[in-house]
């Protein structure tokens, strides 16, 4: 049984880049997208997702509101992956205090073949871990 | 590379040049208006957005570049520091630096490095920038945050009752046939109500809201609803649903909001709530009628009964009030419930009393649902009615003594600084207890303390306050920044420096125990305890305009479809052609001719022939009716605002007026307007320029400008309007407009005209000697403009387009410059000619005139022609000779001409002969095809035949080259 992700980032560049990067997991599928966090909201009742790859600044509602939110509805498990939020700084505290499962940096590095291997691995086995898969 | 990794590029650069944009409008608009906090924050998301990307693809320079803007926007985001103008223009340079950047790298897709002095004045910046925003963070003022009682994060709060609204009014309408006093309903429609309990129950859980949770859960038990009761009331529905009314309105009048659904609820429960309340009244005062009763066992019975039936009476009261209970009809229920227990009498008096006092109530009750008004106690009366009330229960019902203690207690109560709160909270039990203890010689204590933080300490410390002889009379919990505390009020022999030094030893860092000594002092050591970093409120931009169902199309795969569409139209006139061909006709006419001669088989394919023939043009009317809305529709798929090409206008205008000293208020309109896509570049750069001549030589500076009696700041204003298949552009100033003389002179310097022909020209006509190539009236060349390159170029740019521009202009008052120009460039108006046996399509914006050229009107010399028209020499060239074609002799009569102009100059073009005007659908041409001179495209005819569409401007050049001219 593959494991739903939704992925949510208001970069098409940054959803590619992920999408790309779980894709490379056979247990993990990318079954819906969102530009932010109202549009996030919809596709969880839509979806009913495992885990939320979640980035915190989106235009209109950002990361952490979405979260409140999505913390009163569904009990899918969430990942944070933003270039704000680093270790210590009051964004990855108030999400963890939300129930983060993580926080995670978003994807950089060159675009290489082992691009998945070097920075990329990163999302996967967090992704793997919140779904409740071995890793 | 790979096709994904190009994929990547290609989106990296459309959001990249979207982030760019956007900062751009905004910094320009910010330095002309106050920077509002969106504006600063969405500047600050831009840059962060832009070093996202850069980081995403590992181009760290660029990245580093957008983080140190991002760094100083973050500053002046915190309130720390304005954005004035000196930043601006920092930022405007580092974005003009990210801008190349950017285009260098999506064209290498390697990482550059960004210009070392414009990092280092960022780097720069932000340091002196910080240092005062760190100066001013002394006092660290952090407001507290109010005190919730509910939960501690106000914004899932707000989340969780906006959620609670929308269950609630659902489960309300789901629920409303059942409460109804008198209906029955079948059981099977409340089910909608299920799933809407369950996501309600779950978000409560969520938010720790146990007891909510329980009563859901009790509510969602009873949904599978069974027939209504005898009276027609449900009570197993009603009694949760009234539980919920309460809980929503505690959440309601803690959160302080209006509205968490118990309003939903109150609607649907009022009926039956009214009649139960009329039921409990009759018990009531039936019950008062049977006391006393000589037998105390029979009273304390009775008064069992008056305790439930006052109990249940509260909180139905409640239901109609907006403070959730009666006092008065408390302090009864807390009274039979002692008698009942026997630890007081019941004298005849306040049985009285009681009776009296329900009576009125229930007047008062009456009364305000039959005039519709809100149940209320009236506050000032209601107060020395509960003492009145107190007082006499304790003189009636306790013995003399009463009336003593009650007066000590309230000297007591006023005499110390407790807080009301907790007061609240005190019992008169409670009141009695305090006043015993104090009669000891006791201090009095408020405590508060931080169970959370060390259960151990907190429990260790309460089993203390007994050992020591203290005791705790009353309690509750609150939150305080985000902080679980447990205050309580505290009687204990011991001073308050013993206390203290007790608790020193619980709590050594003195985070956990807060002492406020009452009676008379000044609460000390009131501690504030700091929230683990604040998480930024930030109320952001309204919430999301809806993104609108968006897709990226690349621009091949829309090009590959137009032109299919441009092949379907084509070949569908092909097809026509071949319908409305003569051929079948005549075979038609031949045959009937025939018809008298031959037999029964002639008239039978004569009419199939005719039937068939029908049918295709019934056919041909059809898809030539799909195919037109096929080709606007695919037309309209090129278009966009025109706010593309005004976007870029902001910047330059804030640029160049800067660079002369000159304000200038730039307005833009009708930038929804659409254009075809591919007329965008062209577009582009003819318009800034323009823009940029009215700021150069139109925009007198503010000193001029004053003195002619104008307002300081000059405007500029570029409007778009669509104009049937045109749209029309207006650039506007009011500035000094054109300077005929001016003008006059240099055309005479420059040969364009003499004194005398100039005489008689009209204003507009000198004006137009501006689009002349080399001409300008500026003397010294400055760095925008006045190289005299200008109009001229842009007067070619939109004739190529197939447009037109004109001018109008006031000494004194202003100019303006009107472009009009086809709606889209693919398709085009052509005048069909035929030379050489050619057929070629002239384009119609080219084409002044068609002449015919007599022996009177050639003027030949040196084997150039030339032929006279209204007293002007036009060169004259064979098309077909010019374009290479061999050219056969031609008769010299009977010659016609077409003149093509561009405005400035005319060439007469000869030709065999002119066809017609048609409108032509552009092909795409092969490279080599397009490279040849004088050729702009292609097309294909309805007879299938290819043709030529010419280029106006190469032949101009091509035919006057030649002369010398």
């Amino acid at each position: 049984m593959t494991k739903k992700i939704l992925v949510v980032d208001d970069s098409f560049v940054m959803r590619t880049l992920i999408k790309d990067i779980i894709s490379s997991d056979p247990d993990l599928q990318v079954v819906g997208e969102a530009a932010n966090g109202a549009d996030a909201l919809e596709k969880v009742r839509l979806l009913s997702p495992d885990v939320l790859l979640l980035d915190i600044e989106m235009p209109g509602m950002d990361g952490i509101e979405c979260m409140k939110r999505l913390k009163l509805i569904s009990p899918c498990k969430i990942v944070i992956v933003s270039s704000v939020a680093q270790v210590g700084s009051p964004q990855a505290i108030e999400a963890r205090r939300l129930g983060a499962v993580d926080v995670i940096s978003k994807p950089s590095g060159a675009l290489s073949l082992d691009l998945k291997a070097k920075k990329g691995s990163d999302i996967v086995t967090v992704s793997r871990r919140a779904a409740g898969l071995p890793e | 590379m790979s096709e994904f990794v190009d994929n990547v590029w290609s989106q990296f650069a459309i959001e990249t040049q979207e982030h760019i944009e956007e900062i751009e409008l905004n910094l320009v608009a910010a330095e002309n208006s106050a920077a509002t906090p969106e504006l600063v924050g969405a500047l600050f998301r831009a840059f962060h957005s832009i070093k996202g990307l850069a980081n995403a693809m590992g181009m760290s320079s660029f990245a580093r570049l957008a983080h140190r803007a991002e760094d100083i926007l973050g500053v002046i985001r915190e309130g720390d520091f304005p954005l004035n103008s000196d930043v601006i223009s920092l930022l405007l340079a580092a974005l003009d630096e990210i801008k190349v950047l950017r285009q260098h790298l999506v064209a290498s897709h390697a990482n550059e490095e960004a210009n070392p002095l414009l990092m280092e004045h960022l780097a720069v910046t932000f340091s002196s920038i910080e240092q005062t925003a760190t100066s001013h963070d002394t006092a660290d003022s952090i407001p507290l945050p109010p005190l919730t009682e509910l939960h501690e994060d106000p914004e899932m709060l707000r989340y969780f009752i906006e959620l609670a609204r929308e269950k609630i009014m659902a489960i309300s309408s789901a629920l409303e046939p059942f409460c109804a006093a008198t209906s029955t309903v079948e059981s099977r429609s409340a089910a909608p109500a299920v799933s809407e309990i369950d996501e309600l129950a779950y978000a409560a859980e969520m938010m720790g809201f146990l007891k909510l949770v329980e009563t859901l859960n009790d509510l969602r038990r009873v949904v599978p609803l069974q027939s209504q009761g005898e009276d027609g009331l449900n009570s197993a529905l009603t009694a949760p649903l009234l539980e919920l009314h309460d809980q929503l309105r505690h959440i309601e009048s803690s959160s302080g909001t209006p509205d968490a659904g118990a309003h939903a609820l109150h609607a649907i429960l009022s009926d039956p709530m009214h009649v139960a309340v009329e039921r409990l009244f009759a018990t009531v005062v039936e019950q008062l009628y049977l006391l006393p009763s000589g037998n105390d066992a029979d009273n304390r019975g009775i008064a069992r009964t008056l305790h439930a039936s006052f109990s249940a009476l509260n909180s139905h009261l409640g239901f109609f009030m907006p403070r959730g209970n009666c006092s008065i009809i408390l302090m009864f229920e807390d009274f039979f419930s002692r008698a009942a227990s026997g630890e007081l009498s019941i004298a005849g008096e306040i049985v009285e009393m009681t009776r009296e006092e329900m009576h009125n109530i229930r007047r008062h009750y009456r009364n305000c649902i039959t005039e519709e008004r809100c149940l209320q106690e009236n506050s000032t009366e209601l107060a020395l009615k509960l003492q009145s009330i107190q007082d006499f229960i304790w003189a009636y019902a306790s013995g003399g003594e009463a009336n003593n203690q009650v007066a000590v207690f309230r000297q007591l109560m006023a005499g110390l600084n407790i807080d009301p709160e907790l007061v609240k909270i005190l019992s008169p039990e409670n009141a009695r207890d305090l006043m015993k203890t104090l009669k000891q010689g006791v201090h009095i204590y408020e405590v508060r303390v931080h169970l959370e933080s060390n259960e151990e300490m907190a429990a260790r410390f309460l089993a203390w306050i007994e050992t020591s002889g203290g005791r705790v009379i009353t309690n509750r919990s609150l939150f305080i920044d985000g902080i679980n505390w447990y205050e309580m009020l505290m009687v204990s022999p011991l001073h308050r420096k013993e206390i203290k030094q007790s608790l020193a030893l619980f709590d050594p860092q003195g985070t956990s125990l807060h002492l406020n000594p009452l009676a008379g002092g000044v609460p000390e050591n009131v501690a504030v305890v700091k929230t683990l970093g604040a998480v930024e409120q930030r109320r952001g931009a309204p919430s999301a305009a809806v993104s609108g169902n968006m897709i990226r199309v690349q621009e091949e795969a829309l090009d590959s479809f137009m032109n299919l569409i441009g092949e379907m139209v084509l070949a569908r006139s092909r097809l026509s052609h071949i319908i409305h061909d003569d051929r079948l006709n005549t075979v038609a006419a031949s045959l009937k001719n025939q018809r008298s001669g031959g037999g029964p088989d002639s008239a039978e394919l004569l009419g199939l022939i005719e039937e068939h023939r029908l049918e295709l043009l019934e056919s041909d009317q059809l898809l030539q009716n799909s195919l037109g809305r096929l080709q606007e529709g695919a037309v309209g798929l090129r278009v966009v605002p025109v706010e593309v090409v005004f976007k870029r206008l902001p910047r330059a205008v804030r640029d160049f007026a800067r660079s002369q000293g000159k304000k200038i208020r730039l307005e833009m309109l009708g930038q929804d307007v659409k254009i075809d896509k591919a007329m965008v570049e062209n577009i582009t750069d003819p318009l800034l320029h323009m823009v940029r001549n009215s700021v150069d030589h139109g925009v007198e500076k503010p000193k001029v400008r004053a003195a002619a009696g104008k307002p300081d700041e000059a405007v500029i204003r570029v409007s778009a309007q669509q104009s049937g298949n045109r749209i029309v552009l207006e650039i506007y100033d009011d500035g000094a407009g054109i300077d005929t003389d001016r003008v006059l002179h240099k055309a005479i310097e420059r040969g364009l005209t003499d004194k005398t022909a100039g005489a008689s020209l009209s204003r507009e006509d000198i004006h137009r000697f501006i689009f002349q190539p080399g001409f300008s009236t500026v003397d010294v060349v400055t760095e925008t403009s006045g190289r005299g390159v200008g109009m001229d170029v842009v007067m070619t740019n939109v004739m190529r387009m197939g447009g037109t521009i004109s001018v109008a202009s006031e000494p004194g008052r202003g100019a303006m410059f009107t472009l009009r120009m086809p709606l889209s460039v693919a398709i085009q108006e052509v005048l069909m000619v035929e030379a050489s046996g050619h057929t070629l399509a002239l384009p119609g914006r080219y084409v002044s005139e068609i002449i015919e050229i007599t022996a009177d009107d050639l003027q030949g010399d040196d084997g150039e022609e030339g032929v006279l028209l209204r007293g002007t020499v036009l060169p004259l060239h064979g098309l077909a000779a010019l374009l290479g074609y061999s050219a056969p002799a031609v008769g010299r009569s009977g010659r016609i001409a077409v003149v093509l102009t561009n405005g400035s100059r005319s060439v007469a073009f000869e030709v065999d002969k002119v066809a017609r005007r048609q409108e032509l659908f552009v092909k795409d041409v092969h490279e080599s095809v397009a490279a040849l001179p004088g050729v702009a495209g292609a097309s294909i005819l309805g007879n299938g035949r290819v043709v030529l569409i010419l280029d106006g401007e190469d032949l101009l050049r091509m035919a006057l080259s030649g002369s010398g001219r």
